[in-house]
């Protein structure tokens, strides 16, 4: 049996979006005449995805993750292309496809406002027709990952953002779902609360083998839960890999930190390479990866050093950089 | 979920029942005053307007519990993108999409409107079999169910033309045409009403049944179309789905 999972194929989703003329005399010539744009959301986009693996999904905003994401969930339909997820075409949504997915969005809530917690629970239990006994496990297990006991009773409009986030989390995760599509669940949390999802979504993925994607906007995220990481630009794919390699195919400079013994000029350092900043007895200098154990040599060899690293740069400005259209 | 949230609010819950018994009320009144001017309405005297607006009544605060709040609620989940949150879910999502607000205010109407009904029928000169009762629950709900899939079209009609908030108000500024027998209609609003979308019957019907008019051919000709616009719903909804396009996130 197969062990892949998701498998997109050639996916392409358009929308058709009106600009506006600015100011009156715009909105009223809007009455007769209208200029549409098509913006390409997502635009032949290819990859799969196997049992278990948890993916960075990766991109500026309006790149087209959440647009991809709401394909794989069955929430819009393709322009063209082929989507499949756990052999299921999302687009039929099947209930027997349903109740095997979730999908969080950390930007909309499902919980009923006005209501506790635990009444979205015993709804999500009837929808999902989750027996009793599982039901009564899952919930506890939640509850008490999470820690959330106290609050289960406590009408949602009550709790912090963190404490309906982690709500949020257990009323879509009390069926088991096979596979989470997770859009940006940090969002506007503090770290301390950032810390605590990621491990819970960490722990779910090894006790429950599921496979999972995520899309967040802060790197530590996917640096701490993704192997492997899909960057899409535009509604194109750039990169899909291990994290790592992210450095290798972006990351044209590694970054040398010198401490020196004595004051060294700056014209003297910009002949070994592009001085990125500079004290009078520290410089951190950017040099080509395939010259730069040459240049820590031949500063080692001809300048008085007191220390000296060679570092890769900080993902998150690889990334930057590559949006930016400036590989570092 | 939503009885039990607005009984948390049960101030705004009583205050709303008052007033929807004071318009139904004066429904009675300006029908009382109506007919003891005209002596008739279109060959309905007073007992029968009163049964036909009891009917009305009962109707009315059916669909404004079940569906008013339900369809605006429809209508600005498609343009708010909010729909994604029940597209994923392993439910009917026509069905989903039209339960998610029930307002339970116009209980105390739905209970004003029985209460006249069984007045009313009482004050006939003749009895009502219990064949002739099945006959106008059965009727009553077919009503129910044209109303909704004519609203639930009309409303379907967001996926395809951004920011239609009005469009679901189109059915209930209808709704005055339940409050006169069928019989008052002629030319192109008969055509249009009783015929092409049969609303005036939703009403009508059932109370012609209670004071012993209706024909077979109509109850025929209603029981088809309501399923009839039943079915084109369900085809117009799912057709319409694959235009949704969510909103930005």
């Amino acid at each position: 049996m197969s062990d892949l999972v998701i498998s997109i194929n050639h996916l392409k989703r358009h929308f058709k979006v009106y600009k506006k003329q600015p100011g009156l005399w715009g909105s009223i010539r809007s009455l007769w005449d209208r200029k549409y744009e098509v913006v390409k959301a997502v635009d032949d986009i290819s990859f799969e995805i196997k049992q278990g693996e948890v993916v960075g999904f990766i991109g500026q905003n309006g790149a087209g993750k959440t647009t991809t994401l709401k394909v794989l969930s069955g929430l819009l339909y393709p322009n063209s292309g082929e989507v499949t997820v756990l052999g299921y075409n999302p687009w039929d949504r099947k209930a027997t496809f349903q109740k095997q997915f979730a999908l969080v969005m950390g930007q909309k809530n499902q919980l009923w406002w006005d209501l506790p917690p635990i009444e979205t629970f015993l709804l999500n239990k009837a929808i999902y027709e989750i027996p009793d006994a599982q039901y009564k496990k899952t919930l506890d297990k939640l509850v008490n990952l999470l820690d959330v006991s106290d609050i289960l009773h406590i009408q949602v409009r009550k709790l912090s953002l963190g404490q309906r986030m982690k709500c949020e989390l257990i009323a879509a995760l009390l069926h088991n779902p096979k596979v989470l599509f997770l859009d940006e669940p940090t969002i506007g949390l503090d770290v301390v609360m950032q810390k605590v999802l990621r491990d819970f979504i960490r722990d779910y993925n090894k006790e429950f083998g599921a496979t999972i994607i995520l899309t967040s906007h802060y790197m530590e995220d996917v640096k701490e839960l993704c192997k492997r990481a899909i960057i899409i630009d535009h509604g194109h794919k750039v990169f899909d890999g291990p994290l790592q390699d992210i450095i290798d195919t972006y990351a044209r400079n590694k970054i040398l930190s010198v401490t020196f013994d004595k004051k060294i000029s700056k014209v003297t350092l910009e002949k070994y390479a592009e001085v990125k900043s500079y004290q009078d007895h520290k410089a951190t200098l950017l040099v080509p990866r395939k010259i730069a154990t040459q240049v820590a040599s031949s500063i080692l060899a001809q300048l008085p050093i007191e220390d000296i690293n060679i570092e890769e740069p900080p993902i998150e400005a690889i990334i930057r950089e590559v949006f930016q259209s400036k590989i570092v | 979920m939503w009885l039990m949230r607005i009984l948390e609010q049960r101030a705004d819950f009583f205050f709303w029942g008052a007033v929807s018994i004071m318009w139904s009320a004066f429904n009675f009144f300006f029908a009382y005053l109506l007919v003891n001017n005209a002596g008739s309405i279109a060959g309905w005297d007073q007992t029968e307007m009163f049964v036909l607006l009891s009917v009305f009544t009962m109707y009315d605060a059916f669909i404004w519990s079940w569906f008013y709040f339900n369809m605006r609620r429809y209508t600005e989940n498609v343009f708010n993108g909010e729909l994604d949150g029940f597209l994923v879910k392993p439910i009917d999502l026509q069905f989903f999409v039209s339960v998610q607000h029930n307002s339970y205010n116009n209980v105390f109407r739905l209970a004003f409107g029985v209460g006249m009904l069984i007045t009313s029928v009482s004050k006939l000169p003749y009895s009502i079999s219990i064949l002739e009762w099945l006959l106008f629950v059965c009727l009553f709900i077919l009503g129910f169910i044209l109303i909704y899939s004519l609203w639930f079209i009309l409303a379907t009609c967001s996926f395809w033309i951004d920011r239609l908030n009005n469009i679901g108000d189109i059915i209930p500024s209808l709704r005055r045409l339940n409050q006169f027998p069928r019989e008052v209609y002629s030319g192109i609003a008969s055509f249009l009403f009783t015929g092409l979308f049969p609303i005036v019957l939703v009403t009508s019907l059932p109370a012609e049944v209670l004071t012993h008019r209706v024909s077979l051919q109509w109850v025929l000709y209603f029981t088809f179309l309501t399923f009839f616009f039943l079915f084109l719903s369900r085809i117009f909804f799912h057709f319409s789905l694959k235009r949704y396009s969510g909103a930005g996130s």
